[in-house]
């Protein structure tokens, strides 16, 4: 069958791409659980999809597309790299690859319900969320400026992170999921 | 998945890895549990989908600007305004750079496509040639022939790869921390001009001293003969400010190793290079650990006629 497919305009990518941004961050993020080495695969993900964009079939949905460019990104940055014990091993990897996709509608449901969930936490609790991920305070500068240990708010973020998943799965029983 | 003994543990590991404190046994203890359990691994999602998520969602909790008079009488933002002010601009920076993305691409695609499409290890040697000039960015993610550990963070902005200094073991003497170009004692990489100049972009952030040495194959006719060189006799590698920087050393700074006196010591108190030696092995050196990372080397055959530092606009 001959391809009937035409140039994505710049435009159109923006907005494709646009559209799945975040998608790709939480994707990648998944297998790559650092911020930093997540957002430079995310960075050149969309510069693989740009280059390409001419093998994109308009006809089929773009994140699958995206998706399968940030797989293989993540995949041959672990290869190259050798981090084997700084990050996941090969075959984690493609196993949450594989089920995030298919997890992806509870997922959205559980970051919907966070929101409410984050209503619900106590107000030092929320303080200490503002600055640690609204101001993007070390816990080192936390510590510093609340005269505790580093290790107290380590155990303090870890508390708070454990409330909001499971009043989110509280939450979500409540409306039919698990 | 409340009720699992090993719930507790899962959530501390996880907690663990998104703040970088976990140990390598941690790791493996983590990657264990995920490995062994896909209600692990749909917990596991959800935490990292939570982490993404928060920021996002704390900016927004707060109340509408409210500015209130302070007992000085000047207006203050509230905490919630300031986190919606970062997260403001958190999105347009986003937004902006997506734009600049697609401009970006647009204008530089056929730079891109020109270059390899596989990050697969080239041998650096094939695309040499005895010429004036040599470069290496390590774009391509490959460092064949490099003594050095490749690094793809807190790079200068649109690189993906550096390279990082690792220590080097000599067999009768201390080792050290090196970064050090592919050697070619054959031929030498590249053939240096009386204006010949080593154009670095790096950063070096601890007070370590770094050298620069360096060897060539000697213009004397006769049997081959190789010099050795170090940059400017004691001074070392310049600019300890832990930022990128781009320096220019003219190779004219570099003093030979020769003997002074029969039977003494060779120093480093010799001429700089001579016009054609070429540059077999060049290494940046330090005796104590190096926070040393290069993005870039390349050798031109001008520049200017001192050494000259220029930090890097990201």
């Amino acid at each position: 069958m001959v391809s009937m497919a035409k140039e994505l305009s710049s435009e159109d990518f923006a907005a494709l791409y646009s559209a799945c941004h975040l998608d790709l961050l939480r994707y990648v993020l998944t297998l790559l659980p650092d911020r930093v080495q997540a957002e430079d695969v995310v960075q050149e993900v969309a510069r693989l999809l740009w280059q390409k964009r001419q093998e994109y079939d308009p006809a089929k949905p773009f994140w699958p597309w995206a998706r399968g460019f940030a797989r293989f990104e993540v995949l041959m940055l672990l290869r190259h790299q050798n981090i084997r014990g700084k990050y996941f091993s090969e075959q984690l990897v493609e196993q949450l690859a594989e089920e995030r996709v298919a997890n992806e509608e509870q997922l959205s449901a559980q970051r919907e319900a966070l929101a409410g969930c984050l209503q619900k936490l106590d107000e030092p609790s929320r303080e200490l969320l503002m600055l640690r991920y609204g101001r993007e305070l070390t816990v080192q500068q936390l510590a510093e400026q609340r005269g505790k240990s580093a290790n107290a708010l380590y155990l303090t973020l870890h508390r708070i992170r454990q409330t909001l998943v499971d009043c989110v799965n509280r939450t979500l029983r409540i409306d039919g999921w698990v | 998945m409340k009720n699992n003994p090993q719930h507790e543990e899962l959530t501390r590991l996880i907690s663990g890895l998104l703040e970088k404190r976990l140990s390598p046994a941690e790791h493996e203890r983590l990657e264990s549990l995920l490995a062994a359990d896909p209600q692990a691994r749909r917990f596991y999602m959800q935490m990292i989908d939570q982490e993404i998520e928060l920021p996002c969602l704390v900016a927004s909790a707060g109340e509408p600007a409210a500015p209130h008079e302070s007992p000085s009488g000047q207006n203050t933002i509230n905490g919630f305004d300031a986190v919606r002010s970062l997260w403001r601009r958190w999105v347009f920076g986003t937004a902006l750079a997506l734009g600049m993305l697609i401009v970006l691409i647009m204008f530089a695609l056929p730079h891109w496509f020109r270059k390899p499409a596989a990050r697969a290890p080239q041998p650096i040697t094939s695309t040499l040639s005895l010429t004036d000039s040599w470069a290496e960015d390590f774009e391509s993610g490959a460092s064949t022939g490099w003594h050095g550990r490749i690094v793809t963070t807190n790079l200068p902005v649109g690189s993906k790869y550096g390279i990082a200094a690792v220590v080097k073991e000599f067999p009768e003497a201390e080792s050290s921390y090196n970064i050090q170009l592919p050697e070619n004692w054959e031929r030498g990489l590249v053939a240096l001009t009386t204006e010949s100049t080593l154009n670095v972009t790096y950063r070096l952030g601890n007070r370590t001293h770094v050298n620069v040495f360096m060897h060539t194959i000697s213009p004397e006719t006769g049997e081959r003969k190789y010099e050795m060189y170090q940059l400017r006799t004691g001074g070392g590698f310049p600019g300890r400010s832990g930022r990128w920087q781009t320096v220019s050393i003219p190779f004219s700074s570099f003093v030979r190793k020769i003997v002074v006196e029969p039977g003494g010591f060779p120093t480093f108190v010799g001429g700089p290079p001579r016009a054609g030696e070429p540059v077999t092995a060049l290494s940046f050196s330090s005796m104590e650990p190096s926070d040393l990372v290069i993005d870039r080397v390349w050798i031109t055959p001008t520049g200017p006629a001192r050494e000259e530092i220029v930090p890097l606009r990201n």
